[in-house]
């Protein structure tokens, strides 16, 4: 408030003016009373903040520039915070999620990772805490690092706005370490505000293009900290299992001379002084490298696809943890341990990852992955049985579509429970030319995809091991032979029977947690019309 | 509300009564009086006077309505009859009729509840192949009994060369009663002794099923009954089942009764002290 010092002057012989012009006058006078008053008050104020009671316990911290100040200081996990702490004092290390003060109180909310966990700060002569420092933490921009050390309290009723329910923190020293700037390009409570269709809940939501524009900020929500923990997961229990089966993890070049599958999806890239190509897939390395004697081997790496898809389930670089495997009799020996494969790493998931994925669960409503251990294994002929009954005809050499592979998984839903299953004997005729042929039957083959609720997460075949053969197969599809000849060469020095397959990791992550986008899972997505951040 | 169709136009007035009851008057009579207020004789007389083609064809309509209602009850009183003599039919040929045979079945059960009904069949039947899985619910833990169950009857629940039929038990948690789908779009057939009285139907000569005995439908369904009992109901129930017998159940001759009774005794932990050793030996032999 300015209160205004001009008065305007009284005009001679006009009573009733100068009347007004006396009341005027009284009252600027009485203002310039209030406001020296109030000058002096604050002037005292200065005095009193000059001792302020929790001097020294907040504020900002210097740059942190690892001087080796406070390395003895322990600091708690706030998912560790429980009533076992209650009356402890503890540090902790968190995001100002949001703050609301008021009078003498200020509530806080402090996240780390996934976990929440309220902050009170209240004036308290006890502990030290003075209006100031209520204020301070109250003024502090959201989103902003602070350290903070408080006393564990157990609270009355559990705090359901908070993961960390039982307990809250009593502030005793707040200091800033690194400060969010006040205006931030998106609320972290509206990227994370459930997508149900809650009628009396809020309707604000942040769109898929804004929270890629700002991933940093959309990447703190609780919903993505689980999802890129739990993708974490999967690569590390693909991992895990297949060299507990004796795989060998290689690794494949990205950088190749010529396209790999086809040739019409690939990237372009300058190569000195000539052009290369960004690996479609690894295939033909894993095949080498089960030709070099290596049995059992699989891959985690960046596969490039230059298609123009701009759909829920398509990037145009995703990571594929491809494998390939020496059999000895039948291929049927690798369809089993790619399905055991499956079956084990969503045991996994279910078993290490509940919190994170009932975390998911909380902002996307889905239904739990269902599976059967050993999975589910159908043969071509029974699915087009299955939607011939189910009124959609398919012909003996027809591949599935999308809408009809997604209209099988809720056949198989509905007669075995399982969102995870492995259809066998493909027809030959919708199989790349490296596919084994069916000895029993020479329409069908020996090569099979896996689903997920509905959709395909792996194609995969018994390859084509003898050169002749190989051959033959390709002149069938009209492939110049001579561009595939190093292909067809390699198998010249003996190769074992072999076959295997592909998933992508988003994909997969994708469709365990019933998300409806693909960039959901993919921490930097790719697509055609996206290259940044 | 409603409009009625104008069929028969006259401009004529039809004299009506000025009064409700009209009283004879016992001095004067006049005759003329009644005739002439007569109101039936007076449209009769209008009628006959109009040559109206509406009414003639109203009359038509009729006629022809009557002739089509007796008609179809001619068509009603044949389909009756003939239902009738199908019923009949269906009375005598029905242990005779054979049922298509499913190529998938699928079995979901509780991995607390085992197959053990299942034994007798698979021991009879050639061609079928058998496997079983455990769904996500089921916990590591009661992997093991499954798991155990299928090493003790390995040769039944297998793979056969050349099976036709594909028979798959599925161990989930979620649901207390055995269900058995055939289809994905059916529903399924849910608790054993109707499982039991599918299998019956679809492998007639194994286990003894008369469909024209009400008794031993009965007796299913006390079965039935006893599979959704608490422990103590089903003590009663199956000590009064065996009151003075010792030997099978029905008519003394291994029937689904005993089979549908042993399947429940073998889910329960101390089942077998409620039924007579010779009995359950018996069955035994039968059956596993």
């Amino acid at each position: 408030m300015v209160a205004s010092d001009d008065t305007k002057p009284t005009v001679e012989g006009d009573a009733a003016s100068s009347k007004k012009a006396a009341k005027k006058a009284a009252k600027a006078a009485e203002k310039q009373q209030k406001k020296a008053e109030h000058k002096a008050s604050s002037v005292q104020n200065e005095v009193q903040d000059e001792k302020d009671i929790s001097e020294g316990k907040y504020g900002i911290m210097k740059l942190i520039q690892s001087t080796g100040e406070n390395r003895d200081r322990v600091y708690t996990d706030v998912k560790d915070l429980g009533v076992a702490l209650e009356g402890k004092m503890v540090w902790v290390r968190v995001r100002l999620q949001t703050s609301r003060a008021k009078g003498k109180q200020c509530f806080c909310v402090l996240r780390q990772n996934c976990h929440t966990v309220q902050l009170l700060m209240s004036v308290n002569e006890e502990r030290a805490i003075s209006k100031n420092m209520v204020k301070f933490t109250g003024n502090i921009t959201k989103e902003s690092i602070i350290d903070v050390q408080a006393i564990v309290a157990r609270t009355a009723a559990p705090i359901d706005s908070c993961s960390v329910r039982d307990v809250e923190l009593l502030g005793v020293q707040v200091w800033v370490v690194s400060q969010a700037r006040p205006q931030l390009p998106l609320q972290i409570e509206d990227a994370a505000r459930p997508e149900n269709n809650d009628p009396e809940g809020l309707k604000i939501r942040v769109n898929q293009d804004t929270r890629l524009d700002n991933r940093v900020l959309d990447l703190r929500t609780p919903a993505n900290q689980a999802i890129f923990r739990i993708e974490a997961g999967v690569c590390r229990l693909f991992r895990d299992i297949l060299t507990k089966k004796g795989f060998v993890e290689i690794h494949t070049p990205k950088i190749i001379s010529a396209a790999s599958e086809g040739g019409a999806n690939v990237f372009t890239v300058s190569y000195f002084k000539s052009n290369a190509y960004l690996a479609q897939s690894p295939q033909l390395y894993k095949q080498m490298a089960i030709a070099a004697d290596f049995d059992k081997v699989f891959t985690v790496g960046a596969v490039f696809r230059a298609e123009d898809s701009n759909t829920h389930r398509h990037l145009t670089e995703f990571v594929g943890l491809d494998l390939e495997m020496s059999f000895i009799h039948h291929y049927h020996e690798v369809v089993d341990t790619i399905g055991q494969t499956f079956t084990d790493m969503f045991r996994g998931l279910q078993e290490q990852y509940a919190s994170e994925i009932a975390t998911v669960g909380e902002q996307f409503k889905v239904e739990p992955f269902k599976f059967l251990d050993p999975p589910l294994r159908l043969e071509f002929p029974q699915a087009v049985e299955m939607l011939k009954e189910a009124g959609v005809t398919i012909g003996d050499e027809e591949d599935l579509s999308t809408p009809v592979e997604k209209l099988l998984g809720r056949l198989v839903k509905s007669q075995y429970d399982t969102d995870f299953y492995i259809l066998d004997k493909y027809p030959l005729a919708v199989r790349p030319f490296y596919t084994m042929p069916d000895p029993n039957n020479p329409r069908y083959s020996n090569s099979y995809d896996m689903f997920m609720r509905g959709e395909e997460i792996l194609s995969g075949a018994q390859r084509i091991h003898d050169p002749e053969l190989l051959t033959e197969r390709a002149k069938e599809h009209g492939i110049d032979i001579s561009k595939i000849a190093a292909y067809i060469e390699s198998f010249r020095l003996g190769c074992p029977p072999h076959a295997g397959g592909g998933i992508g990791l988003e994909r997969v992550v994708m469709l365990y947690l019933g998300l409806d986008n693909i960039r959901k899972t993919s921490m930097f997505p790719r697509d055609p019309k996206r290259v940044t951040p | 509300m409603y409009h009625m169709k104008n069929i028969v136009s006259f401009q004529e007035e039809i004299e009506l009564p000025k009064c409700m009851y009209r009283l004879k008057n016992p001095i004067e009579v006049d005759e003329n009086d009644e005739a002439e207020l007569n109101i039936r004789d007076q449209v009769t007389k209008f009628l006959k006077k109009m040559s109206n083609n509406g009414l003639v064809e109203l009359e038509n309509r009729q006629e022809r309505l009557l002739t089509k209602l007796d008609d179809l009850y001619e068509r009603i009183k044949t389909i009756s009859s003939l239902c009738k003599n199908s019923q009949q039919d269906i009375k005598t040929s029905k242990p005779k009729m054979e049922f298509v045979k499913p190529s998938e079945v699928v079995m979901f059960l509780h991995p607390d509840k085992l197959p053990w009904f299942m034994n007798i069949f698979l021991k009879a039947i050639n061609g079928i192949n058998v496997s079983w899985h455990t769904h996500s619910s089921v916990p590591s833990i009661k992997i093991a009994k499954v798991d155990s169950f299928f090493k003790k009857f390995q040769a039944l629940y297998s793979s056969q060369s050349g099976g036709k039929v594909n028979f798959r038990l599925i161990f989930k948690c979620e649901s207390a009663a055995p269900e058995l789908k055939i289809s994905s779009l059916s529903s399924p057939i849910i608790g054993s002794v109707n499982i039991l009285r599918y299998l019956c139907l679809v492998f007639p000569n194994i286990v003894n099923y008369d469909y024209d005995d009400h008794q031993i439908d009965g007796m299913l369904d006390i079965c039935h009954q006893l599979e959704m009992d608490s422990v103590k109901n089903k003590e009663v129930s199956i000590t009064q089942m065996f009151t003075d017998k010792t030997g099978f159940i029905y008519k003394n001759m291994f029937s689904v009764v005993d089979l549908a009774l042993f399947n429940v005794i073998k889910q329960m932990q101390n089942g077998t002290k409620l039924v007579p050793k010779k009995w359950y030996n018996d069955c035994e032999k039968i059956i596993l």
